[in-house]
């Protein structure tokens, strides 16, 4: 294995030397993703393959562990929390070992990455394998069956109006659903399926260029999947979990094209180009983050903190007034003058001339463009839910409200104490094990801008960790795990082959590693997915020959069949998605419409009315069930036996009542479920 | 100092035209005068005869709100800006480093409850500011006329008043005591401010209203603490506590310097000082910019009135206790001393203005929602529970349907009630406040078209 010693601030290598220790590798100096160019004759192509056979079997095996843990779920026996954890581990520990050791060849590591990365994919598909069971899987789906019906882009999505903005994955899924015949389901597992595979080739190589380790590469790829929103939330169908891994693809060309080496820079650019159109066309946060990263890369190659340094500094000297303000200014001036001058300077001499400034550029005015003349509501939503977690930390350091208990849910479900005990022995080990990393980052990388920006990552992720505990922030923190994770692997990875347990026998400290990473990445699942929606829930019964379906779905089924699509239905959360994608309704859920009010309301008076005047309400939906509200647990058969964090009871009947004593016609009833037509109630203009 | 000044001028422009003036029951008071064609008088707080006088004769001019309620914010704006421009020019040739006392207690002292103009708490210690330094400064004849001037407008402001009339009779015969050549007139100033404080606690004592007394206790302080200081604003003042510090003991620290300068480096020992001071000060503005940015988390500063006295006082005191404890030739300072004191002041003055013009920004955004449900509501009374967003904000206060109705003009058509709008019988009159049926017919706003919705809902 080979280590960077030396490198200029663009991550360039000045010189290749093996580190003091490292066994060589016959396969380690392969170029990037060199799959095909090995050289080796076919019994070393057969060594290449090394344990990954054995693995492979291993995890196959975990998987239907895993499976029958789900069936068991499904039947509500017990036991089936049991197998989903014996098949995580089974799936885990034997990569995590095989990856931490030194000896595997680069091809099986890059092998074993993409067999790991995929096979937890099949967690979460086999989760819910009938259909799209996710909140936001249902504003995507819709958003490609919008673009299906109509052939253009921009459709109307009254649930998530952003999302409509954002058409690169169902752009993708409707034309995958034209081209080969597929359901939108199907075609969204293929296209989901496809962005993981981006994601794990693009981690490796990126950490490969960066560390010209593929030890390291492989670790980070098996770390980067212990992020708590791995597992489920950025394998759903969702707009996240295509884009971010094209960032960091755009990540990888960028930093392949910084080599003096690299053939054809103007083809890579013109690369980075397109994948960053095409991220800045399919999700808000992940391009801002691309841009943030890319700017952040730009600013260290071109030493901008010097700048800033010196910048305090006469600050510093104007405060404690011994220059006088216009002579500071002078100073700004020059500074500015002559950072600009040496960038030109380098530009002059080609020395910079793949620098990431070009990128950068490129992906701000593309963003900039795309929020200013496409998507500016985007600020609006961003900012509302960046604005909440604001003031969350500022009230709970006011002490104006009481922090968030960990491991609690918004429902009151107390998760189980070996959960508490992995989730924060996870953090622990994290926290113990990052100022490895960063000694390592500090002694051998500290050069490469781009490996300081994930070291900055690294750090942030611990930062976010305290906004945990703040109520309205918490989402915020669980949200850049994800972004902030590619940072934290890869310091991680550099600090896991760096440690050395010289004293002890030879099996401990793989042992060791192999236990930390399981149990980092057992405390990731607890961290980001309740934990009991980690197994699949009932959402059909086979009874003969005949598929019976939720309450909800056989509404919506109704609803279409009886009433056609293009209505402005109200509903809650739950049951307003499944009108939205399985009856084309316009669907009006939550509080930004005031439904929320209007369906709790004891009684219909001015303020329901207006409501529905002002909105023109066709129709309402309203379902008896309190989980229905719920827009995570809402779409399944309700469980005949108490389940933790599952609120089987029912609302007051004024919730009903109310829209009875009205005067207005039922026009569905399924027990639970009842859709009233507001036709004489909407008939009004609305009241000023 | 233009810098500085044009900092206060600009944040208390933008604050006068953005309605600060009438947060809280900033409202009631323009409502009240506006209404009854007479100033509003709490709590026989004489001084709001000064202030609400320009506003009046305006309305005589204009109905137009948006021109009364720029009068009505601009005379309060008036008192801090030349309270500063007083404290300015008494200490600006004999000690102007004692400046960066008054401008630190402008701009953290009394900062939460600027925008809210109308507070006689704030009025009184802003008012007070130049006394004080009069009292520690060599006196000359104009000087005299401001501070009696300024004691009387304090006097008919707030109770706080008195204890800063104490405070003065204090610094004032200490003073005297420490330097002789003053001693005969600071004595005789000391004298005056005891008799002032005695008169008025006289006159309190025959006056005051059970609101009043009801401030003065433990357990209400504790609570406007918990109120009003606890979280964001009690961090900015730890960190503008620990900036005090050293600039208090910056002149001390370059005497250190000067004494052994072969051990301690002047620039090794110096500058990390400035730059705990410059750091502590940006935190304490950052924190009150996001304090200001946030309208939730200014929701009950109205409550921080009762502690700004108490958090006012640390400021008056270290000017006291520079002056005498240095004496005036120290307090002039070295050249140095006061260039740094200087650039404090201008920090000092961005911070301000960034914190009242965000804050301003703020009040804007919390005014126009409620604007914009008042239109939105189907029905003339709207009850406060309908408005979503109300109960967070500053808005969440009892001065809810005075503002309502002032911000559609003196001919209102809808109104917000704090209560339920079907318990309320509208027949006798409108509730303006607990305490303030108002009949449909007398006054100055004309409510007929809010009576006729109102009957017509009914």
């Amino acid at each position: 294995m080979s280590v960077r010693k030396r490198t200029d601030l663009m991550g360039i290598p000045a010189e290749r030397a093996p580190r003091a220790g490292a066994r060589p590798s016959k396969t380690d100096a392969a170029g990037p993703l060199a799959l095909g160019r090995t050289q080796a004759s076919s019994r070393d192509e057969l060594a290449a393959w090394g344990l990954m056979p054995a693995l492979a079997a291993v995890s196959a095996l975990a998987l239907l562990v895993i499976a029958a843990g789900n069936y068991l779920a499904r039947a509500g026996a017990p036991g089936a929390e049991l197998l989903f954890w014996l098949g995580i581990v089974l799936i885990i520990a034997p990569f995590a070992a095989r990856l931490a050791s030194e000896r595997p060849s680069r091809q099986e590591r890059l092998r074993l990455a993409v067999w790991l990365g995929m096979a937890l994919y099949v967690v979460k598909v086999m989760n819910s394998p009938n259909g799209f069971t996710y909140a936001d899987e249902f504003m995507h789906w819709h958003n490609v069956n919008q673009i299906l019906s109509t052939q253009t882009l921009f459709g109307q999505n009254l649930v998530l109006p952003i999302s409509a903005l954002y058409p690169g994955l169902p752009s993708v899924t409707a034309s995958l659903v034209s081209l080969g015949g597929l359901s939108v389901f199907w075609a969204g597992i293929l296209v989901i399926a496809a962005a993981r595979l981006v994601m794990i080739l693009a981690l490796f190589w990126l950490a490969e260029q960066l560390s010209q380790s593929p030890r390291v590469a492989g670790l980070t790829v098996l770390i980067y999947a212990a992020n708590p929103n791995f597992l489920f939330f950025d394998a759903q169908f969702s707009y996240e979990s295509l884009a971010l891994p094209l960032v960091v693809l755009v990540l990888a060309v960028a930093h392949y094209r910084l080599n003096p080496k690299t053939r054809q820079p103007v083809v890579l650019t013109l690369v980075a180009f397109v994948i960053i159109g095409a991220v800045v066309i399919t999700h808000h946060l992940s391009s801002y983050f691309m841009v943030a990263v890319l700017l952040a890369w730009t600013l260290l190659v071109a030493r901008f903190h010097l700048v800033v340094i010196n910048g305090a500094r006469t600050t510093l000297r104007w405060y404690a007034g011994e220059i006088t303000g216009s002579a500071a200014w002078r100073w700004a001036l020059q500074a500015t003058r002559n950072f600009v001058h040496r960038r030109e300077q380098t530009r002059v001499n080609h020395e910079s001339s793949r620098d990431p400034s070009g990128l950068m550029f490129f992906a701000l005015i593309l963003t900039l463009i795309w929020l200013a003349f496409v998507a500016s509501s985007t600020v609006g939503y961003v900012g509302t839910v960046l604005g909440r977690a604001v003031v969350s930390v500022f009230r709970l350091i006011a002490a104006e409200e009481t922090g968030r208990t960990l491991f609690v849910s918004t429902s009151g479900y107390v998760a189980p104490v070996w959960e508490h005990i992995i989730g924060l022995g996870s953090i622990v080990i994290i926290v113990v094990a990052l100022p490895f990393g960063l000694v390592a980052v500090w002694r051998r990388y500290r050069r490469n801008a781009l490996v300081l920006v994930l070291a900055l990552m690294a750090i942030a992720y611990l930062g976010m960790l305290g906004l945990r505990f703040a109520p309205a922030a918490w989402e915020t923190s669980n949200r850049a795990s994800e972004f902030l994770y590619i940072g934290l692997a890869f310091v991680l990875a550099l600090g896991v082959t760096d440690i050395r347990l010289r004293k002890a026998a030879s099996w401990i400290g793989p042992a060791a590693v192999t236990i930390g990473l399981t149990w980092v990445f057992c405390g990731g699942i607890v961290a980001g997915w309740p934990e009991n929606l980690r197994l699949a829930r009932v959402d059909q019964v086979a009874v003969g020959d005949r598929i019976l379906q939720p309450q909800e779905t056989t509404a919506a089924v109704w609803m279409l069949a009886n009433i056609g699509p293009g209505h402005v239905v109200a509903a809650d959360d739950s049951n307003g998605r499944v009108l939205l994608t399985q009856a084309h309704e316009d669907a009006l859920v939550g509080r930004n419409y005031s439904i929320d009010d209007l369906l709790s309301a004891p009684s219909l008076d001015h303020y329901e009315l207006y409501t529905i005047q002002r909105f023109q309400l066709e129709y309402i939906l309203v379902d008896q069930r309190r989980i229905s509200s719920d827009n995570m647990r809402g779409y399944f058969f309700v469980p005949t036996r108490p389940v933790a964090g599952w609120d089987v009871g029912l609302y007051d009947l004024d919730r009903l009542a109310k829209f009875e004593s009205a005067a207005i016609d039922r026009i569905f009833d399924s027990g639970d479920i009842a859709i009233y037509n507001l036709e004489t109630l909407r008939s009004g203009q609305p009241a000023n | 100092m233009k810098l500085y000044f044009g900092s206060i001028v600009s944040a208390l422009v933008v604050a006068a035209l953005s309605g600060g003036a009438l947060l809280w029951d900033g409202s009631y008071y323009l409502y009240s005068t506006l209404d009854t064609q007479a100033p509003f008088l709490p709590n026989n707080r004489y001084i709001a005869v000064v202030l609400e006088t320009p506003v009046l004769l305006a309305f005589k001019v204009t109905n137009n709100i948006a021109i009364l309620k720029a009068v009505f914010g601009l005379t309060y704006a008036l008192v801090p800006l030349i309270s500063l421009l007083l404290c300015w020019l008494i200490v600006r040739r004999s000690a102007p480093a004692l400046f960066v006392w008054a401008a630190l207690g402008f701009g953290f002292g009394t900062l939460m409850l600027q925008l809210h103009f109308i507070a006689e708490a704030t009025l009184s210690v802003q008012l007070m500011w130049p006394v004080v330094l009069a009292a520690l400064t060599p006196p000359r004849w104009w000087v005299r006329g401001v501070v009696i001037l300024l004691s009387v407008a304090a006097f008919f402001s707030h109770p706080f008043a008195l204890a800063l009339f104490a405070v003065v009779a204090g610094l004032a015969a200490v003073i005297g005591w420490r330097y002789r050549e003053q001693r005969l007139e600071k004595w005789l100033w000391a004298a005056g401010f005891v008799a002032l404080a005695v008169v008025g606690l006289l006159r309190f004592s025959g006056i005051h209203t059970n609101y009043e007394t009801d401030q003065i206790s433990w357990q209400i302080l504790l609570l406007h603490y918990q109120l009003a200081l606890q979280g964001v604003p009690i961090l900015a003042f730890s960190a503008v506590a620990l900036a005090l510090v050293v600039l208090y003991a910056m002149p001390y620290v370059r005497r250190v310097k000067l004494r052994w300068p072969l051990q301690l480096d002047g620039a090794s020992l110096v500058m990390p000082l400035y730059a705990i001071e410059l750091l502590c000060l940006a935190a304490a503005g950052a924190l009150f910019v996001l304090w200001a940015s946030i309208p939730e988390l200014w929701a009950d500063a109205l409550d921080y009135r009762t502690w700004v006295l108490f958090m006012s006082l640390p400021f008056m005191g270290m000017a006291g206790l520079e002056s005498l404890v240095r004496g005036p030739e120290r307090t002039q300072g070295p050249q140095l001393e006061w260039k740094h004191r200087a650039r404090t002041v201008q920090v000092v003055g961005v911070v301000f203005a960034l914190v009242i013009v965000l804050q301003s920004l703020s009040w804007i955004q919390v005014t126009n929602q409620l604007q914009a449900a008042i239109d939105q509501s189907p029905g003339a009374c709207v009850s406060m529970s309908a408005l979503s967003d109300v109960p967070h904000t500053a808005l969440s206060h009892w001065s809810l349907t005075p503002y309502s109705i002032i911000l559609q003009g003196t001919v209102p058509s809808k109104v917000v009630l704090n209560g339920d709008c079907a318990a309320v019988n509208f027949t006798k009159g409108l509730p303006v406040a607990a305490w303030d049926l108002r009949p449909w017919t007398t006054g100055a706003f004309d409510m007929h078209v809010l009576f006729q919705n109102l009957a017509a809902k009914s």
